[in-house]
C-alpha cells in the first residue's frame, strides 16, 4: 500500500490547482482507511474467534483503528512530500549547475573566440591611430571600449539584466565598429519603452550582432545596415534584429556557434517558452527571439 | 638616393591612417596609393607597380592571402594584420615581415627597412621549400573557396560549386558549373586541401567531386571510368579506383 502513496504524491504533484489536490487526497485516504480497517477487522475476528471479551471491544473500537489508519496515512504521505521536496530541491539544484557552465562557457568563449580577439586588437589600432590625429575621439572609444568590457566580463553572478542594459552595452559595442567601418555600417534601433526594464538573459544578443557584423559588414564592400526591434506584447518579449548583408557571399552552412548557444540558453531559461526564428532572403537575414518578460522563480 | 614606392591595402580608414603617419617620417618612401579591398589592391599593384605594399589579411571578399596567388610579381610585401594565426602561410608567400594591430612605429620602421633591402635584390623563388613547409603544415583546415584571375580581375570560387579539377601542366583547370578556370597550384595542392570527404583523387590527372560522379564503368580488365552527372567521362586509375571503393563504400 505505501507504493501506492508514492504514486499519489507524484502524481498530484502533476496537476496545479490545490482543491483536485486536496479531493484526491480525501478520496485516497477514505479508499486506504476502508481497505485497512476492513482487512485488519476480518483478520482479528479471524485470529480471536474464540475470545468474546476482545470482539466486544474490537466492536468499540472501531472508530480508533479508523483514526490511527487516517494518522498513518498522513505520515506516510508526509514523509513522501518531504522526499519529494528534496528530489526537487536537488534538481533545481543541478539544472542552476548546468546553466551556469553554459553562461559561463558562453563568456569564455566570449573571451576567447566569440568577442574575438580580432575585435580588441583591431579596436586598439584604431585607437592608436586616432590618438595621433584625434586624440580625443580616442580618448572617447577607449572608454566604450573600457565600458563594453567591463560589462561583457564582470558578469558572473548576474544571469539577468535589463534589456536597457544590455541594449546599452550593444550600443557600445556597434560605436566602435562604427568608428572602424564608418559609413559602411547604418545601426537602428527601436525599442519601446516598456521593454526597457525586462530582464533578460546577460549577453543573450550580443553573439546574435556579432554575427550580422560579421557576415554583413565584415564581408561587404558596399553599406550594410543592421536593425534592432523590440516590442512587448501580452508578456511577450519580441526582439528582431535584421542585417543586410552582400548577396553574392558564400552561402552558410548551418547556424554556428553563437546562434546555436542563444538557443540553447533561452531554452534552459525559459523552456519551451521561448522560440528562435530565422528567415533569410538572398541579401538579409533576420532573427527573431520571443519570450516571457516575467519569469516565475522556480 | 632611391624613393621606394608604397602601396597600402587595408579595408579600414584608420588602419590605413596610421600606417601613412608612420610613413610621414621616413623621406625615402613615396605613398602611391592606398586600397581599401583585395579587387582594389590587385588592380593597383598591376598598374602602379609598388616597390612596398602593407597589406591587410581579412578583408571582405577576397582576404590578401587570396589575393596574392594571383599577382604575378609581387612586390615587397609586409603584413599589417590583427590575426596571428597566418603568420606561417604569409613568410611562405614571402612576406618580409608581419606586424601585428596594433605596433609601435620602432616596430614599423624594423619592417620597413627589411623591406628596403629587400626591395631591388634578386628574387628567390622557394617553390620546392615553401612546399616542404606547406606539408609540415599540421593544420588541417580545408579550402572553402579559390581565388583565380579572369583577365584583369579576381573571381572567388566557391569549393562547392566545383565539378571536377583537372592537371594540365604547371595549372589545374577548375571545372566548375559556370565555367573552366585556371589556378596555378598542383594537384598535390588540392588533394591535400580539397575536403577529403568530398573530393577524391581518381587519377593522376584528375579530382573528382564524389557527389557528382553518376556512374563507374568498367573498360577493361583493370580500368574503370567514371561518368559524371553532366555525362562527362574520366578515367579512374587502380589506385583512383580503390579510393573511390572505401569512399562509396562498395
Amino acid at each position: 500500500m505505501v507504493p501506492g502513496f508514492w504514486y499519489i504524491v507524484k502524481f498530484t504533484s502533476a496537476s496545479k490547482d490545490d482543491l483536485s489536490l486536496i479531493s484526491t487526497h480525501v478520496v485516497a485516504a477514505t479508499m486506504t482507511v476502508a481497505i485497512w480497517v476492513s482487512v485488519a477487522g476480518l483478520l482479528l475476528k479471524y485470529l480471536f474467534k474464540d475470545q468474546e471479551a476482545y470482539l466486544l471491544f474490537f466492536e468499540g473500537a472501531i472508530i480508533w483503528r479508523i483514526i490511527i489508519g487516517m494518522m498513518y496515512y498522513s505520515i506516510s504521505i508526509l514523509i513522501f512530500y518531504l522526499i519529494k521536496y528534496y528530489l526537487n530541491m536537488q534538481e533545481k539544484a543541478s539544472r542552476e549547475l548546468e546553466l551556469q557552465a553554459l553562461l559561463k562557457d558562453a563568456e569564455l568563449r566570449m573571451l576567447k573566440s566569440q568577442i574575438n580577439p580580432h575585435f580588441i586588437f583591431n579596436s586598439l589600432n584604431s585607437i592608436s591611430a586616432l590618438t595621433i590625429t584625434e586624440p580625443k575621439s580616442a580618448q572617447k572609444m577607449v572608454i566604450k571600449l573600457s565600458d563594453f568590457l567591463r560589462y561583457s566580463l564582470g558578469k558572473d553572478s548576474v544571469q539577468r539584466n535589463s534589456l536597457q542594459d544590455e541594449i546599452q552595452n550593444i550600443s557600445h559595442y556597434m560605436d566602435i565598429e562604427k568608428v572602424r567601418f564608418g559609413d559602411k555600417m547604418v545601426f537602428t534601433k527601436n525599442i519601446s519603452d516598456e521593454c526597457q526594464k525586462v530582464l533578460v538573459p546577460n549577453l543573450i544578443l550580443q553573439p546574435l550582432f556579432e554575427n550580422a557584423i560579421k557576415y554583413g559588414v565584415y564581408e561587404s564592400l558596399e553599406t550594410e545596415t543592421i536593425d534592432l526591434v523590440c516590442q512587448l506584447e501580452n508578456d511577450i518579449l519580441t526582439l528582431n534584429i535584421h542585417n543586410s548583408f552582400p548577396a553574392d557571399s558564400l552561402a552558410r552552412k548551418g547556424e554556428g556557434i553563437g546562434l546555436e548557444n542563444v538557443r540553447k540558453r533561452l531554452q534552459l531559461v525559459y523552456g519551451n517558452k521561448a522560440t528562435m526564428a530565422i528567415s533569410k532572403s538572398d541579401n538579409t537575414f533576420s532573427i527573431t527571439l520571443k519570450f516571457p518578460s516575467k519569469i516565475k522563480e522556480k | 638616393m632611391s624613393t621606394y614606392k608604397v602601396l597600402i591595402i587595408d579595408d579600414e580608414k584608420l588602419a590605413r591612417d596610421i600606417i601613412k603617419s608612420y610613413l610621414t617620417n621616413d623621406i625615402e618612401t613615396e605613398l602611391i596609393g592606398e586600397c581599401d579591398n583585395g579587387f582594389e589592391g590587385f588592380k593597383q599593384i598591376n598598374a602602379l607597380t609598388p616597390d612596398i605594399i602593407f597589406l591587410d589579411i581579412m578583408m571582405p571578399k577576397v582576404t590578401g592571402l587570396e589575393m596574392l596567388e594571383l599577382i604575378d610579381n609581387p612586390p615587397v610585401i609586409i603584413f599589417s594584420t590583427a590575426y596571428d594565426q597566418y603568420a606561417i602561410e604569409a613568410f611562405e608567400k614571402n612576406a618580409v615581415d608581419y606586424l601585428l594591430k596594433p605596433y609601435s612605429d620602432e616596430r614599423f620602421n624594423e619592417a620597413l627597412n627589411k623591406a628596403k633591402k629587400k626591395v631591388g635584390q634578386e628574387k628567390m623563388i622557394p617553390e620546392n621549400i615553401s612546399q616542404d613547409i606547406q606539408s609540415a603544415n599540421p593544420k588541417k583546415e580545408y579550402l572553402s573557396r579559390i581565388a583565380v584571375k579572369t583577365g584583369a580581375k579576381i573571381q572567388i570560387i566557391p569549393v562547392d560549386k566545383i565539378d571536377y579539377l583537372e592537371a594540365m601542366d604547371d595549372y589545374v583547370k577548375l571545372h566548375t558549373m559556370e565555367g573552366k578556370f585556371l589556378k596555378q597550384h598542383t594537384m598535390k595542392y588540392f588533394e591535400a586541401h580539397l575536403p577529403a570527404e568530398d573530393f577524391v583523387r581518381i587519377h593522376r590527372s584528375y579530382i573528382v567531386k564524389v557527389k557528382n560522379i553518376h556512374r563507374l564503368e568498367q573498360m577493361g580488365k583493370d580500368s574503370h571510368i567514371v561518368i559524371l552527372n553532366d555525362k562527362t567521362e574520366l578515367n579512374v586509375s587502380r589506385a583512383g579506383y580503390n579510393k573511390l571503393k572505401e569512399v562509396l563504400d562498395f
